[in-house]
């Protein structure tokens, strides 16, 4: 849908409403991984203020985040990691145009997260963001699963203190999104 | 902004301001990303956006698992309204809200023809 966003129309103007159109280019990434990983905290360090759907700490529904970069909206779309909610990561899943896998380092590769991925979602583009918890030493490299073309990147450090890195920069080149405009990055 | 892009809005709004106590919609694509809407002021368009294509994905799985025949509204009801969410053709959801008053049945005729007509025009 091509179109400014608009907010004008006298008559949506006297109801307090907002009349809009999508923006010219947005996509959705979302944000997989197995459960405790770290997907929630991922998507708060890259837009302060998403939206946790929780209950007692573990996200049930969703994690969102719209990071903005001139006219271009980039969905982040966080995921439940707990097996049994299968049917919200598939529902979730549709029409992403990429991947940010959140891999706990020293941990096996998840296989629900290989499964979405492959065969339910994909082959979907994906990044690996290897999250070194404080305090937990090192124990290898992300293995990319056998079944899966590798990522397009494989990023890691401590997400609650450490440096981001290149991981911004690395979730707009797997959106596909170019912003042409050259305005400063918002996030919201 | 497209022709079509323009008959989608007034679509949206002509539901808006004709229906009694709607009070916004927004028609939404299947991935959760926002073709238009008309929502109160201060509502983040691309959160309720991605809200809505997740529960209506969600009701279709649950109405499949539940063996309740093919989906037609999820409906979500607030102390001060409702959130009424519908197919409009396979690739996008309609999102409609309510006051706390609204006449359920007349919402439901106007927002279903809407639906129509929007998937006329996806």
């Amino acid at each position: 849908m091509s179109g400014a966003r608009e907010r004008s129309e006298a008559s949506g103007r006297e109801r307090g409403l907002a009349v809009r159109t999508g923006a010219t280019s947005a996509a959705k990434v979302i944000v997989v991984g197995p459960g405790e990983a770290g997907k929630s905290t991922l998507i708060q360090r890259l837009v302060a203020g998403a939206v946790n759907l929780a209950t007692n700490g573990r996200t049930v529904a969703m994690d969102h985040g719209t990071m903005r970069r001139g006219s271009a909206r980039l969905s982040l779309v966080g995921v439940p990691g707990q097996p049994r909610f299968t049917a919200v990561r598939e529902a979730l899943a549709v029409g992403a145009a990429g991947a940010v896998w959140v891999h706990p380092e020293g941990e096996e590769v998840d296989p629900d997260t290989v499964g979405l991925l492959g065969s339910v979602a994909g082959p979907l583009p994906y990044l690996v963001y290897v999250n070194r918890r404080a305090g937990q030493p090192g124990r290898g490299v992300f293995r990319a699963a056998q079944s899966l073309p590798p990522p397009i990147a494989i990023l890691g450090g401590d997400l609650v203190t450490g440096d981001l890195g290149d991981l911004t920069e690395a979730v707009w080149a797997l959106s596909g999104l170019t912003h042409v405009d050259g305005q400063k990055e918002r996030e919201t | 902004m497209t022709q079509r892009a323009q008959l989608i809005q007034t679509t949206l709004k002509d539901l808006v301001t004709n229906t009694p106590d709607v009070e916004g919609a927004a028609m939404v694509s299947a991935d959760g990303l926002v073709i238009a809407s008309v929502l109160p002021a201060g509502t983040d368009e691309d959160r309720v956006s991605a809200m809505a294509a997740a529960l209506l994905s969600l009701g279709d799985r649950t109405v499949d698992e539940l063996q309740r025949g093919a989906l037609e509204q999820v409906y979500i009801k607030g102390a001060d309204g409702y959130i009424i969410l519908m197919q409009a053709g396979n690739e996008c959801v309609l999102e409609v809200i309510t006051g706390g008053a609204a006449k359920l049945g007349l919402v439901l005729l106007d927002s279903k023809r809407a639906a129509q007509e929007l998937t006329r025009l996806a």
